[in-house]
């Protein structure tokens, strides 16, 4: 049996002093690919958020446990050192600074050391390739002008970049056409290890046929409501939340 | 022997002088001996020494031998035409102060005239280097530079030193019909030294002048760039980026005046202010009766990157036409925090990000710079004063 | 062809020229022995006649300001400082003079009292000839009154407050001015948590020619109480100069919400050299809204004083110069607790070689953590003989601020005439339309009746030189 990577225990989290997760406990182990599905505002965000620091997001109690250490006191970077990476719902734009600039810069400080420039640019061109993605996205910057699905593909080439333990996948399937999604979805899968581990936040099946996963939990009201396999995901499709969530609380 | 900035300094340095440099000196003394000291209210002069008068010797001038380039030493000669060209220039409203800028007119001692003769197309950038060397830590500069009609060129100042220094200087523009020019200026003298700096752009008809100010160093620094637009068609477009740290005070004024109709001008400042440094950005931008169809804008971004800094902006906007279109716009804050949030999550420390977010804001100046290595250094200097 | 806009109001209404007649009236200029006199014929304490003494003192010390409008037309001693109207003060309309009567019935102020107001204080030349309040305010323990009133009933509370700590005489020469001659204006309290749901309103009328008026208003807002109190000035014309120097002070407690609004229409003989400023309290409200058509010259700039964690300023204005004007206006806002926010928004239109300038200052202090500040301002250019200018200065002591500036002048553009031209209304309407497009923002702020009068006035100055 694999060893557990990710333990999370009874966390309750705010933000602006709201109560969005209310005591949520969650295991991924390593190598796993984890949906976590969920109605709108049932603090599937949020929880990305919790794992990867965000400052806007507190947590009032619980522990996050990262290969044993709990990381809730860990800033943002020292999580991204440990090999946590969230792709961002909607990225953030960086005029000024090239996608070039920006993955080197993060890659020598996650890793500690300088990538001789000539592998760098033959790794990038190789992630850059798989990910459909032009050259000359290197010299652009950083989101700045790209297109719903290009910031997607700029996230998963940081991420190729950067190969975390732990990537979390938040709406990655949101603003991508069909093909896109595909071409995202495979490279992601190609990219993947036995020693990575992906979870996967998604309101849709969609991403779930190109990406299988091991584990589906569901969230709701701010903590995991029932776990299943991905058969749980076609009964979802068919059922609804409303359905599985009246199970539940009754 | 010491030589103090008054008559009998100035009658020395005219005794063997011709006629249009005594000219010049004697009517720029007239002003400077009659102003006061300017007392101002947002950046302080107290620590600004007067200095004395001194010879400086180690301006060093590169690229200047181009075909259809004219260079010369302005201390060695000054020509009836430079005369000629200075006048005009003098005769407008410009400069950090009249204190100052008439110094410069009876105190010169280093420079240089540029000129670009018609139709040339000067292809190397001409690089003119003032650096505070050894005993040479006075810098008093006139330069000169006219692109003739339909001329390109592009000319680069560097002023830079280790240790303390005085820079006060006067550089004129003159961009004749059809002509482009590119001027950078780079100021990156030590943190207890003392800028000044008074430029006047005034172009022709179709004329094009783009000017970078790269303003980082300096304990004491006040530069003023104005543009006149006078030809029909003209523009101006002035980028700048400034670092402030430590204890620095800059005081940064900007003036464009559309005179011509369809003139067209940018002002662009970006900084970003760390520890106790100050700025004051000023910008005038004056749409004159007549500039029918002229388009004008002007932006300050600042990164306040500490509680105890302060930044002033004056951005006004004077407009006396009515078929313009001018646009002015100030901002200040803090660096965005999703933005730092995503950086981290990338594995930056809070103060790498801070530092990627500078440079960003920078880089789309830094990138105009025409030099390779001037670009590395520069971005070097500005690693090392946010790190340091 | 040319359509003919119809106007449904003419500009007589506010160029009624009543007999001058008056109980009392100084001699011209200022002296020591009329601040005396002034003093002495309203009866007032000792404290207050060393007041405007010592103010007297102030005003001769300080020179004249040297930036803003040029006033070095205006003599100060060719205007009449104080000029009381042949008539006591008056709860009832009906017992106002038949002609000062008529004067305030034109100008629509009984009508607006039955239908929309609160309270109503109206003052002629140098006193207030009329004032009332409804009954339920009054109950509740509001206080509106005259000012001369309240330094009488309320002697203790107006010399706590009276330009001692908040606009005080040696703020500039015509706070000064102000001190040493004032008359008339309003005082209004607002007890803790009252809120006074319908306006209060005070007009200022001027009606002798090369007089001054100088009334003070002092508002106090208790804590947690709501008031809106609007203002409206006007004057006839005349070929000698009119001096205004008013002062308002507004007091804004914690959690307390007030909304200052003015429509200023001086004749256009007016220098209008006003003072206004409000201190605001913890989570306290000040909303300015200022029309300005009227007077030769105008220098005013309402100035928000944000002292107290959370308080919050917006300055809503709109500046119209035409022919022979020089407005000067803007906004001052002093951040100086955490977590203060303003907001201005500034829209000026000037035409047949009116001067605008907006004039602002935007500061935040050391202490002003959090704080958000942001400042438009907009001019707009009906032909090319005219000005506007934007001088805004900013002054931040403080990183974890976020402050935004932004300007912008032009004029009407051509296509947009065209595509409204398109659609059938005439170039006239479509300027017309463009121009109240323009205020907007101004005008949705303002209270119905005063809505209709801001467009009015629009139409008023925009008719004529149209076409």
């Amino acid at each position: 049996m694999k060893d557990t990577l990710l333990e999370i225990k009874n966390v309750k989290a705010e933000v602006d002093g709201k109560e969005i997760l209310k005591g949520l406990n969650l295991t991924i182990k390593r190598g796993e690919i984890h949906a976590i599905m969920g109605p709108n505002g049932s603090g599937k965000s949020t929880l990305c958020n919790v794992i990867m620091g965000n400052p806007h997001y507190k947590v009032t109690n619980g522990e996050i446990l990262f290969e044993g250490e709990d990381i809730v006191k860990l800033k943002v970077n020292e999580r991204a050192k440990k090999g946590i990476f969230l792709s961002f719902q909607s990225p953030e734009e960086i005029p000024g600074i090239t996608v070039d600039n920006f993955i080197r810069t993060s890659l020598s400080a996650v890793t500690n050391k300088n990538m001789p420039m000539l592998q760098f640019a033959k790794s990038m061109k190789e992630k850059m390739d798989m990910l459909d993605m032009k050259p000359e996205y290197r010299t652009r910057y950083l989101n700045v002008g790209f297109s719903g699905g290009e910031k997607k593909k700029s996230e998963i080439l940081q991420m190729a970049m950067l190969n975390p333990k732990l990537v979390m996948l938040d709406e990655i399937d949101s603003g991508l056409d069909i093909d896109a999604l595909r071409v995202v979805a495979e490279t992601v899968r190609k990219l993947k290890t036995d020693d990575m581990s992906i979870l996967i936040i998604t309101h849709y099946n969609r991403i779930l046929d190109y990406l299988e996963p091991d584990v589906i939990s569901v969230l709701a009201n701010g903590r995991i409501v029932k776990e299943g396999d991905k058969n749980l995901a076609k009964e979802l499709e068919k059922t609804g939340y409303e359905s599985i969530l009246d199970e539940v609380m009754s | 022997m010491i030589k103090s900035l008054d008559y009998n300094t100035i009658q020395e340095l005219i005794k063997s002088s011709g006629s249009e440099e005594k000219e010049l000196r004697v009517k720029g003394y007239e002003v400077f001996s009659k102003v006061p000291m300017p007392m101002w209210k947002r950046v302080k002069l107290n620590d600004v020494h007067i200095p004395y008068y001194k010879e400086y010797k180690s301006a060093i001038i590169k690229n200047e031998e181009q075909d259809g380039l004219v260079t010369n030493f302005i201390t060695k000669a000054l020509m009836d035409d430079d005369l000629n060209s200075l006048n005009t220039a003098l005769k407008r409203n410009f400069g950090v102060d009249d204190k100052f800028k008439n110094m410069v007119l009876a105190f010169y001692n280093t420079g240089f005239s540029i000129r670009a003769l018609p139709n040339s197309n000067i292809k190397l950038p001409i690089a003119v280097n003032y650096a505070v060397n050894g005993d040479d830590d006075t810098i008093i500069d006139l330069n000169l530079i006219i692109a003739e009609r339909a001329s390109n060129m592009t000319v680069m100042f560097d002023y830079s030193s280790e240790k303390r220094g005085f820079h006060n200087g006067l550089t004129v523009v003159i961009a004749k019909d059809g002509s482009n020019v590119n001027i950078v200026k780079i100021q990156r003298l030590s943190d207890d030294s003392s800028n000044f700096d008074n430029n006047i752009i005034i172009t022709g008809n179709d004329a094009s002048v783009r000017w970078t100010q790269v303003d980082l160093g300096s304990r004491v620094d006040a530069y003023d760039i104005t543009a006149e637009l006078e030809g029909t068609g003209s523009s101006a477009y002035l980028n700048s980026i400034f670092l402030g740290t430590k204890n620095q005070s800059h005081d940064m004024s900007y003036k464009v005046n559309h005179i011509a109709p369809r003139t067209e001008s940018n002002v662009d400042v970006k900084g970003a202010l760390k520890d106790t440094s100050k700025a004051v950005f000023r910008g005038n931008l004056d749409m004159k009766r007549g500039a029918k169809k002229a388009k004008g804008n002007e932006s300050e971004v600042v990164l306040l990157l500490d509680k105890t800094v302060r930044s002033d902006a004056i951005p006004a906007l004077w407009c006396s036409e009515d078929d313009v279109q001018a646009n002015h716009s100030a901002s200040a804050g803090q660096i965005d925090e999703n933005k730092l949030y995503y950086m981290m999550s990338r594995g930056l420390s809070i103060d790498e990000a801070k530092l990627l977010m500078v440079e960003a804001s920078f880089n789309p100046v830094i990138d105009t710079l025409p030099s390779d290595t001037m670009r590395e250094s520069i971005r070097d200097y500005i690693g090392r004063r946010i790190s340091g | 062809m040319k359509k003919t806009i119809v106007n449904d109001i003419d500009f007589s209404r506010y160029n009624i020229k009543n007999e001058v007649r008056y109980s009392y009236k100084t001699e011209k200029g200022l002296s020591k022995k009329i601040v005396e006199e002034i003093s002495e014929r309203k009866n007032e304490p000792k404290w207050m006649r060393d007041f405007r003494l010592k103010s007297l003192e102030i005003y001769e010390s300080k020179p004249m300001p040297t930036w803003g409008v040029d006033l070095s037309e205006l003599d100060i001693n060719s205007i009449v400082a104080y000029l009381s109207p042949d008539t006591k003060m008056k709860n009832s309309w009906d017992e106002v003079p038949e002609d000062i009567r008529n004067t305030f019935e034109k100008l629509g102020i009984p009508e607006a009292e039955k239908k929309a107001l609160s309270g109503v204080g109206a003052q002629y030349d140098s006193e207030v000839v009329y004032h009332s309040i409804k009954d339920n305010l009054a109950k509740q323990g509001v206080i509106f009154e005259d000012m001369d009133t309240a330094l009488k009933k309320y002697p203790d509370i107006i010399k706590e407050h009276f330009m001692t700590k908040n606009v005080t005489p040696n703020d500039h020469k015509f706070a000064a001015l102000h001190g040493a001659i004032w008359s008339g204006g309003t005082f209004v309290y607002v007890p803790e948590n009252v809120k006074v749901e319908v306006p209060l309103q005070a007009y200022f009328r001027m009606n002798a020619p090369g007089t001054g008026q100088f009334e003070h208003t002092l508002i106090i807002a208790d804590r947690g109480s709501e008031v809106r109190f609007i203002e409206g000035c006007s004057a006839p014309q005349y070929a000698v100069s009119n001096l205004h120097a008013g002062c308002v002070e507004l007091f804004v407690k914690e959690g307390a919400r007030l909304i200052y609004s003015t429509i200023e229409n001086w004749s256009k003989n007016t220098y209008n050299l006003n003072t206004k400023r409000a201190l605001v309290d913890k989570d306290g409200v000040i909303e300015w809204i200022s029309g300005s058509f009227g007077s030769h010259k105008t220098m005013l700039y309402p100035c928000s004083v944000l002292r107290g964690k959370g308080a919050k300023s917006e300055y809503t204005g709109v500046t119209f110069a035409a022919k022979g004007q020089h407005l000067d206006t803007g906004s001052k806002m002093i951040h100086l607790a955490p977590y203060t926010s303003s907001k201005v928004l500034s829209k000026s239109i000037s035409k047949d070689g009116g001067i605008t300038n907006y004039r602002g200052l935007l500061k935040i202090g050391p202490n002003a953590e959090g704080a958000k500040a942001s400042v438009q301002c907009e001019g707009l250019m009906i032909d090319e003989i005219s000005r506007s200018d934007t001088m805004p200065i900013i002054e931040v002591l403080n990183d974890n601020v976020d402050i935004g500036h932004e300007a912008k002048v032009g004029r009407i553009s051509d296509e947009q005439i065209f595509y409204l031209m398109t659609r059938g209304l005439s170039e006239d309407e479509a300027r017309s339309m463009i121009v109240r497009g323009f205020v907007e923002p101004v005008a949705k702020s303002l209270p119905l009746e005063y809505a209709v009068e801001l467009n009015r006035l629009i139409k008023l100055e925009l008719e004529g030189t149209i076409g």
